[in-house]
């Protein structure tokens, strides 16, 4: 089941001069980790602010747990979501307490206290303190701690580890895999730290310039990329005579950089498995491949091939 | 109950300031009662007498300081909209634009409440806060008047002085609506700027609307200081228009918050 279904969403700005998405669709399958991508700009924030409401869509539907809704009339579905807005803003005469406290009368349903009192310490967060009297991360502590403070179904995080030190950025993965595993939630976190998302989420959308260009299982994403390999030869002039031998044989390779008896090239998943037939057999300049490594691509580097080149389509990201 | 809770939440953070703006205009207040001479003001009386109507309107027409009504309907209640009022038009067209700005209202409209809901939280909480001070300032003004030896309680119209601290209340929540309505499409200098501007444009209009061309004097009806005129009540103890000008001013104030709601529901809350 899904529990977000966005289909052609579009929202304009400044009355309709300045795009903010255009045709966003995606599903969020239930207790998934969803991660969100896209540079500054791509429409990221304003996809989310449609799902709560926060703007009002020009075009396009939303479903929450499989009814479809409209964020800004039908308030009551958000007692069973939770969120940290990327730009955080908090109430600075207020302690940690009285926040959650007052956040907490604004849903309709119980909180519990034990749980967040248990995360405020997991997090090293001082109840008692003024908001306005601590630091950025602290800040970002506690509005992590507002974003979870219930049992919510969806938890839709904006840059949550924002301003959170490595160990604090652990300790909250930690946290949300727990909470997960408790009630299964789904996750749907938007992010520019991208190694983070690899490792959390399960599932990806990239968008750009306010489309969707790839939604993909995390795993799927780098199987159907551009392969890493690096060769070793023994001499020089093997490397050279490969080096030819990939450019006029597979020309989608694209050779990252080459040196002495080294080169280092990107290839497609299909013509990868064709050069690997070749590995045994073949002889460059009368030399044999001496070493080799393949890796999958990044999700990082995956992410910003789509943003250097404009025409790529899949399977001919890196 | 979610109202409730919006409303608690903003007296808990403005309840200091309040306090502390309500002891000094009941102090005010009383200071206005202890100083009241019908022989000093008789004199003041006829030097307003020999000013332009234009600058005797400005305190209301029917003029009589030598009477306490009279003395009070001149300096607190032709001026009320100043003392009482700037106080809350900054505090209210600054509302929810600091909100907005502030990314505070992320959290809290992330939340299952609805916007009419917060609208009208932040409003009560006003009228709320308006309401508290009109009670303080009168309650002190009254005891002043049974303190100070140089007021006789026996000479005072209290029925009509309590009707127009009532009458000052409506008008207060007047023009707390006008400046609600200013912050739930503006940015705080902006929504600031033009509600002082409205309501100056409004006293300007209220106060002097007789001395307009007559083809113009119709304009009076849009100005809410057309609709608070407690000199004739206080002065001559004459009530007619009093009930329909709270009535008025009451339908103003509706119209606007429902203005307000609407215009809030449909707006986004940019990043």
């Amino acid at each position: 089941m899904n529990v977000i279904e966005v289909k052609n969403l579009k929202k304009y700005y400044n009355r309709g001069k300045v795009m903010g998405i255009e045709d966003i669709s995606f599903n969020v399958p239930q207790g998934s980790r969803f991660g969100f991508l896209g540079p500054n700009g791509a429409g990221k924030t304003t996809t989310v602010r449609c799902l709560l409401g926060l703007l009002q869509i020009d075009a396009g539907e939303i479903s929450i747990f499989g009814d479809k809704i409209d964020p800004r009339v039908d308030v009551e579905i958000r007692n069973r979501i939770g969120y940290l807005p990327g730009e955080l803003g908090l109430y600075k005469d207020l302690n940690a307490y009285q926040l959650i406290n007052y956040f907490a009368r604004l849903y309709d349903v119980d909180i519990d206290w034990d749980f967040i009192k248990d995360v405020a310490k997991r997090l090293k967060i001082d109840m008692t303190r003024k908001i306005g009297e601590l630091s950025k991360g602290n800040k970002q502590k506690v509005g992590v701690l507002a974003a979870i403070m219930g049992k919510f179904d969806i938890l839709i995080m904006d840059e949550p580890t924002s301003g959170l030190d490595p160990l604090m950025q652990s300790e909250f993965y930690r946290i949300i895999s727990e909470r997960q595993k408790e009630s299964n939630c789904t996750v749907f976190i938007s992010s520019h730290v991208l190694p983070e998302v690899e490792k959390f989420c399960d599932r990806v959308a990239i968008i750009k310039e306010g489309k969707i260009v790839e939604i993909s299982d995390v795993q799927d994403l780098k199987e159907k990329s551009l392969k890493k390999i690096e060769l070793d030869f023994a001499t020089k002039s093997g490397m050279k005579a490969f080096h030819s031998y990939l450019t006029s044989k597979f020309p989608e390779a694209v050779v990252n950089y080459s040196f002495d008896d080294h080169i280092s090239f990107l290839l497609p998943p299909k013509e990868t498995r064709d050069l690997l037939k070749y590995f045994g057999e073949k002889r460059w300049n009368g030399e044999e491949i001496k070493d080799f490594t393949i890796q999958h691509s990044s999700l990082e580097s995956i992410f910003l091939q789509y943003y250097k080149d404009t025409n790529s389509k899949k399977g001919e990201i890196a | 109950m979610k109202i409730f809770q919006i409303i608690l939440k903003e007296i808990k953070d403005s309840y200091k300031g309040i306090l502390i703006f309500t002891v000094l205009l009941s102090l005010f207040f009383m200071w206005f009662v202890s100083f009241y001479d019908p022989e000093l003001f008789a004199g003041m009386e006829d030097i307003l007498d020999s000013y332009p109507d234009a600058i005797k309107q400005l305190v209301g027409d029917f003029l009589s300081l030598t009477i306490f009504s009279g003395y009070i309907n001149v300096y607190l209640f032709a001026l009320a909209w100043f003392y009482f009022g700037l106080y809350f038009i900054m505090k209210t067209t600054q509302d929810i634009p600091k909100e907005i700005e502030n990314k505070t209202i992320d959290l809290v409209l992330s939340k299952p409440i609805k916007r009419w809901k917060f609208v009208i939280g932040k409003y009560f909480h006003y009228v709320f806060l308006t309401f508290f001070m009109v009670i303080c300032v009168a309650l002190c003004f009254f005891l002043g008047i049974f303190i100070f030896p140089n007021v006789n309680p026996s000479e005072v119209y209290f029925i009509e002085l309590i009707v127009a601290f009532i009458w000052l209340f409506v008008f207060l929540v007047a023009l707390i609506s006008t400046s609600l309505i200013l912050s739930t499409f503006l940015k705080p200098r902006r929504a600031l700027a033009l509600g002082l501007g409205i309501v100056i444009f409004f006293y300007i209009i209220g106060a002097f609307w007789e001395n307009f061309d007559e083809s113009l004097q119709g304009i009076k009806y849009t100005s809410i200081f057309y609709y608070f005129e407690t000199s004739n009540l206080l002065v001559n103890q004459v009530w007619d228009n009093v009930l329909r000008d709270i009535l008025i001013l009451t339908g103003y104030s509706v119209f606007l918050v429902v203005a307000s709601i609407l215009i809030f529901n449909r707006r986004d809350i940019p990043v």
